[in-house]
């Protein structure tokens, strides 16, 4: 055994150096490549600078719901503080939509802009909008209509506090080595883009939900 | 040309050891601190560095030809040094992976772990070669 090993052991030697020159070079490659993939730039396109603009249409007539109406001057049947805790919550939601609109209007997006929108989109709109203002929204406020959408409102709004989890949790593991092809990248899944238009359509969503609750408002008090 | 190169490659394996080994000791020492661990827990990680060094400098001394002017052993050597450094870099300054900010210490940890083992695996193989390597020349002594 031993005379074998000294015989052999040259060519022993140089397979484990073959062997770790490979994985070597396996690991070299993989990082460029992995590198190259997470430095992937997204460029919005016509289709989603349309719905930009659609989403800001609506946002613009929440903004006209909310504050066209007199609500100081209202003299109904419907209880005034109640009426005036419904408009704050609404107009604080407005705010912050309003706020954090011009960030989706970036046109060149890396995955780390992709990630700041994310985190943006997910503490002033889902956490100090959807679950503070408006997950118990007839909390101290005191109208019997409110009881018809509250369901809808609640179903909603479960909906939107976890649209985005999955997204930012995908962003954070983008170290890990991936070795997606570009027919995956064209047909199935691109990090940047496909996490960018996640986010986006939680956005939409968000909007179509407030823009509802305006027109609530609105027919309350009779406008 | 081939002298030259073995000989740069020769000269260029050491001191890339010691930038390797430098630097994964600093993402360590940072990590153990993060994970409120000793130094000795991260004792272990050295050994490969130190092994190897060690042997490196016993054929030095030996002028073992058959390590040092071996032009795929250096290449080899070298190579790997340069994925640790490299891997190390991009833990440390590659910020388009997320994971770099998320723990707040602007070093990637998933990451570096996620690469350590395949560094114990190259460093130890290179350690073994050079063994099989120094067995020849014992025998041709």
């Amino acid at each position: 055994m031993r005379r074998f090993f000294i015989e052999y052991s040259y060519i022993i030697g140089f397979t484990i150096t073959g062997l770790v020159f490979g994985l070597a070079c396996f690991l070299l490659f993989v990082n460029f490549y992995h590198y190259k993939n997470t430095n992937v730039v997204y460029y919005q396109d016509s289709v989603l600078s349309k719905r930009l603009v659609s989403i800001n249409n609506k946002i613009n007539s929440a903004h006209n719901n909310i504050y066209s109406v007199d609500v100081n001057g209202y003299s109904g049947d419907i209880d005034k503080v109640s009426l005036l805790n419904l408009y704050s919550k609404l107009s604080f939601c407005i705010t912050k939509l309003d706020s954090i609109g011009s960030s989706f209007n970036k046109k060149k997006l890396n995955v780390q802009d992709v990630y700041n929108l994310t985190l943006l989109y997910k503490n002033n709109i889902i956490n100090d909008c959807v679950v503070v203002q408006l997950y118990d929204l007839d909390k101290n406020i005191n109208i019997e209509k409110l009881n018809i959408i509250k369901p809808f409102v609640k179903l909603n709004a479960d909906s939107l506090i976890n649209s985005v989890s999955y997204v930012k949790k995908n962003l954070e593991n983008n170290s890990s080595y991936f070795l997606s092809s570009k027919f995956m990248k064209d047909n199935v899944f691109e990090v940047t883009r496909d996490s960018y238009i996640e986010v986006l359509n939680s956005y939409e969503e968000s909007v179509d939900l407030v823009y509802d609750l305006t027109v609530f408002f609105k027919s309350l008090i009779g406008v | 040309m081939k002298k030259i190169l073995n000989l740069l490659l020769y000269i260029l394996r050491y001191i890339l050891c010691i930038i390797a080994f430098f630097i994964t000791l600093y993402i360590m020492i940072i990590m153990c601190n993060r994970l409120d661990k000793g130094f000795i827990d991260i004792l272990y990680l050295a050994i490969p560095y130190f092994l190897l060094f060690l042997l490196f400098l016993f054929n030095l001394f030996l002028r073992n030809k058959y390590i040092n002017s071996n032009i795929f052993y250096n290449i080899t050597c070298c190579l790997v040094f340069i994925v640790n450094i490299l891997v190390c870099c991009r833990c440390l300054f590659d910020k388009s992976m997320l994971l770099n900010r998320v723990y707040g210490y602007s070093i990637n940890f998933g990451f570096f772990n996620d690469y350590l083992s395949f560094n114990s695996i190259m460093l130890y193989g290179l350690a073994v070669s050079t063994i099989f390597f120094m067995f020849t020349y014992n025998r041709n002594n």
